[in-house]
């Protein structure tokens, strides 16, 4: 039997709810919880299994989580919109690059364009077949930083597989001051009505996905277009998105600290902040759509994936077990080990069978014979 | 009671705080002090909070520890111990006032069943077969009628609880695959002597129940023999090697499972190779082979999500019909506390599952 190596518990202090002083509390993994009242959160050097691949390990052994960094001291305070920008723009330098290599590896066309005053990028396989078909893809980046030029690892190497073009959105990021969350999932469903009503697209032709705030997008726009009757998408793939602001799902607990990605005191908690969310913003539906309701009104067929080793995983389990039991389909593609938005690593045998995945969902569930 | 310690709503920031556990003055002690030490997330139901957030997990108790590989008379003592732990006895009493069953013990090609006949039985031609928890060494049909009984009901159909025999024994030396082959020849003794036909046979087991319900359809399928007609395994062991994640990113964080502790202890006394895909079917090769319909039940607070996970890929790579359908928050076998919503709910979506693929089609 293969015994893992013993991991070496440190221990972070966070500072999180300025009304309860932390301290730092030696100890072992206890899962996120605390003596003497006190908040902890408890950091490993991270272990995976021996079943990932050596592509995949290579990404993941290098990979520093950026609040392990030195010299970091938090993410941006709530209202320090410049500092945000600037976290964003250092984040968009490193994804560039990668996003240029990935569109010249596969040959694709990139094409800016505006549609119903939204910037997007047309991406055209090189062996563009199903002309009548195109996937909308949102990027990932915390609702505050990347775009589609930075992205492109996220959704180019499906454009190739499917031989199908992707428009990937550039809606608006935060921080503002003058829009939120609700007017990014607008710029979403403005660029879907514009594909249906000015460029002829049939709705159902029509496949959504991206990747956590991606995954946010994609289900936010659908369930709004689901709400107003508009005609839906044919399939949908939302990954590993935020689907309970509250975050009231087990994995931001038991998960976090072994998500070398993601992380819900370091990353998550601090957006919402910024995003100037109020109590009642955190259980209504339109941004938390766990809480909503899925009966009585159409939903197309979801496919939520999501890594065995991110601290949203439980919300994609949620979300699926709230759309099945409204009677909806729906399904889990979950990959064990595999931190958030893993499919980035596109030329890793996993991310390979995670695209795999939703290819085969758009296939099943859309007519892609012609 | 546990303690919940934030209203659902308060501002994110703060509600990092429902991490918190109780003071305690010695920290040491904190394990066992913690009220809300599980934590479990709010959208639980209260009765399953208030069950596991308390929970002592067993290997902390005084009789905690598990016997060694060549101990058989303190396996076989730790079996009787588990029988007869009076919390056992309640729930299952309890699961008899909750469930209007009838109870008959029946040998099937040998093999000693209990075979439960719910009082709105409606499915003449159908029968489920479960295979119950308990480690590979412990429990019986009898001390687990908190899944098995309450199944039957919602399912209203017989189910027929094997009593598979226990490891290490008797007969000393019983292997895992001998308990398998128990499973087999009363799936074999349904269809071929009870006349049911396989597609109206669904089978369904929690842990180590589970773990033999794969490994005995694994077989059947390696053999050619006809297959059940969907199976709804809940948290079995897939892979015996434990090279799943969660045994090392859920260490501490599942209340009723652990690595060294309750998992190793077993591994070592069934003394088998575990990289054998008979034992562990999630490392065998699915392609070019028939497979039933399966959807695996698995809790999301317990070490065996990963198992779920790879078994799931496993099967969908080779193009077989498989779902994966865990239960956010809930510990292992959290159904046998078979009152609260999410028991409830997991027996729905199993009859659901194995109506949709047609186990309860009658041609009658």
């Amino acid at each position: 039997m293969k015994k893992l190596i013993l991991v070496t518990a440190l221990v972070l202090t966070i500072s999180a709810c300025t009304e309860d002083k932390k301290t730092v509390t030696e100890g072992v993994n206890l899962g996120g919880m605390t003596s003497n009242g006190e908040q902890v959160i408890v950091k490993q050097k991270l272990t995976y299994p021996k079943f990932i691949s050596a592509e995949m390990r290579t990404v993941l052994k290098a990979w520093i989580p950026y609040w392990e960094l030195p010299g970091f001291t938090g993410m941006p305070a709530a209202d320090d919109h410049d500092a945000w920008r600037a976290s964003a723009a250092s984040k968009a330098v490193q994804q560039k690059a990668a996003s240029d290599k990935v569109a010249k590896k596969f040959q694709v066309t990139v094409e800016e364009k505006h549609l119903g005053g939204v910037r997007v990028l047309e991406v055209t396989p090189k062996n563009w077949v199903h002309k009548d078909k195109v996937l909308v893809h949102f990027h990932g980046g915390g609702m505050y930083s990347q775009s589609p030029d930075t992205m492109m690892t996220a959704y180019v190497p499906l454009a190739d597989e499917m031989n199908t073009k992707i428009v990937s959105v550039d809606y608006r990021l935060l921080p503002s001051w003058d829009y939120g969350i609700l007017e990014q999932i607008g710029d979403g469903v403005t660029v879907f009505k514009h594909l249906v009503e000015k460029q002829g697209y049939k709705a159902s032709n029509i496949g959504m996905f991206g990747c956590s705030a991606g995954g946010i997008m994609t289900m936010g726009v659908t369930n709004r277009l689901s709400h107003e009757g508009y005609p839906l998408p044919g399939a949908i793939v939302p990954q590993s998105g935020m689907y309970d602001w509250t975050l009231d799902s087990d994995t931001y607990k038991t998960l976090d600290g072994q998500d070398p990605v993601a992380s819900t005191v370091q990353y998550f908690a601090p957006i919402i902040a910024m995003a100037r969310l109020t109590e009642d913003d955190l259980i209504d539906p339109s941004y938390s759509p766990v809480f909503d309701t899925f009966t009585g009104r159409k939903f197309p067929p979801a496919l939520f994936q999501a890594g065995g080793r991110e601290v949203l995983l439980s919300d994609s389990f949620r979300m699926y077990d709230k759309l099945k039991q409204a009677g909806h389909e729906a399904e889990l593609d979950i990959h064990d080990a595999m931190p958030h938005c893993a499919h980035n690593v596109y030329y890793a045998p996993e991310a390979k069978v995670i695209r795999q995945r939703t290819a085969d969902w758009f296939k099943e569930h859309m007519d892609f014979s012609q | 009671m546990n303690k919940i310690l934030l209203p659902l709503s308060i501002t994110l920031a703060c509600s990092l705080n429902s991490f918190a556990g109780e003071q305690t003055s010695e920290p040491d002690k904190l394990v066992t002090k913690v009220e809300n030490r599980w934590n479990l997330p709010l959208h639980t139901s209260e009765q399953q909070r208030n069950l596991w957030n308390s929970w002592i997990p067993y290997w902390e108790t005084e009789s905690g520890t598990m016997p060694g590989p060549n101990d058989y008379e303190q396996w076989l003592a730790k079996r009787e111990e588990k029988a007869n732990d009076p919390l056992v006895a309640r729930f299952n009493k309890a699961a008899l006032e909750y469930a209007d069953v009838e109870i008959k013990e029946v040998y099937i090609n040998g093999v000693r069943t209990l075979e439960i006949t719910p009082s709105n039985l409606e499915h003449n031609n159908s029968v489920i077969l479960f295979s119950h928890p308990g480690g590979m060494y412990a429990h019986k049909p009898e001390t687990v009628l908190t899944d098995a009984a309450p199944m039957a009901m919602t399912a209203k159909t017989k189910v027929i609880s094997i009593d598979y025999r226990k490891i290490p024994g008797p007969p000393k030396g019983l292997k895992i695959q001998d308990q398998r082959d128990d499973v087999i020849s009363v799936y074999k003794g349904v269809v071929e002597k009870l006349g049911y036909k396989p597609k109206n046979v669904g089978m369904y087991g929690c842990s180590a129940g589970s773990v033999l319900t794969v490994q005995a359809v694994n077989k059947l399928s390696h053999d050619k023999y006809p297959l059940p007609g969907a199976i709804a395994p809940n948290a079995g062991l897939y892979d015996w090697t434990l090279q799943g994640d969660t045994w090392y990113t859920m260490e501490g964080k599942d209340p009723v499972m652990s690595k060294p502790h309750y998992a190793e202890p077993i591994i070592a006394m069934a003394k088998m190779d575990p990289s054998n895909p008979e034992i562990s079917p999630a490392l065998d090769n699915f392609d070019g082979r028939e497979w039933p319909p399966t959807m695996l039940f698995v809790g999301g607070r317990e070490m065996l999500l990963s198992d779920s996970m790879m078994l799931n890929q496993k099967l969908k790579q080779a193009g077989h019909d498989s779902e994966i359908n865990p239960f956010d928050g809930m510990v292992h076998c959290w159904n046998v506390v078979f009152y609260t919503p999410e028991a409830i709910a997991m027996r729905k979506q199993l009859v659901g599952f194995m109506k949709e693929k047609g186990v309860f089609d009658s041609e009658n």
